[in-house]
């Protein structure tokens, strides 16, 4: 069998992983074997986790929007339904950012709500 | 505290005069002005106007400070067991914008419509 004679290239790329791995628990940042694992792992779940973000924290706006929807006196579920009859766009980031830093704000824009699914349940009524 | 929120390539974003903030790619040059039309709320400490979902008239202008690109970020792609992977690196376009005046226009009808609540 002939001589593999490519070793330079090969420890480019392998310290180009343990670059990478830098900072690693352990093995993971010392030995190729573990860390070229590790990183590929690592770009693997950050790919993934840019798109799962968006919905995590989605979760967490809303989550945060119920609490202050309750604390005024109204499910985070009629709440919605009125920002909808009310004709209010703001998104959910923007809502559960007033509603932790501009409680005022917020409150103004449930008392819209509530008043704007009054209407739609009078309207329903008399139809 | 007045601040207005503003709406500009599909994303929501809290604005006061003065801040300096970045929005995806305006196709403005550096130091000429940016006018965002698509203001849904106007607040000034006391008071609250918000629009059905726009309120007609009302602008935020802002200086466009510099074109600018995001950290790379790299997409690495790989599908174990077929022998597939890809390594994608993408920096997004940004416009850095300094905030210079927030206006509600002459319209009253928001508000009218918050004193009737």
């Amino acid at each position: 069998m002939p001589r593999a004679t490519n070793a330079p290239a090969s420890r480019a790329r392998r310290k180009r992983v343990l670059k990478k791995a830098k900072g690693y628990r352990g093995r993971r940042s010392k030995l190729f074997r573990y860390a070229k694992d590790a990183t590929m792992k690592g770009q693997y779940w950050a790919y993934r986790d840019r798109k799962t973000r968006k919905r995590t924290f989605r979760y967490l706006w809303i989550q945060r929007l119920n609490a202050a929807a309750r604390a005024n006196g109204m499910t985070y579920s009629r709440f919605a339904e009125g920002l909808k009859a009310a004709g209010i766009g703001l998104d959910r980031k923007i809502l559960s950012d007033l509603a932790v830093t501009d409680e005022a704000a917020f409150k103004s824009i449930v008392d819209q709500a509530k008043s704007a699914l009054a209407d739609k349940s009078n309207q329903k009524k008399a139809a | 505290m007045v601040y207005a929120i503003i709406k500009t390539g599909g994303r929501q974003y809290r604005v006061a005069e003065g801040e300096t903030i970045d929005v995806d790619l305006l196709e403005v040059d550096a130091g000429r002005t940016a006018t965002f039309s698509h203001v849904l709320m106007y607040a000034d400490g006391n008071k609250l106007t918000h629009g059905d979902p726009l309120i007609s008239g009302a602008k935020v202008t802002a200086e466009v400070v510099e074109q600018r690109k995001d950290k790379k970020v790299i997409a690495f792609k790989f599908k174990r067991r077929k022998g597939y992977h890809r390594t994608v690196g993408h920096r997004r376009k940004l416009t850095r914008v300094k905030i210079k005046s927030i206006s509600i226009g002459a319209k009253k009808s928001a508000t009218a419509k918050k004193a009737a609540d």
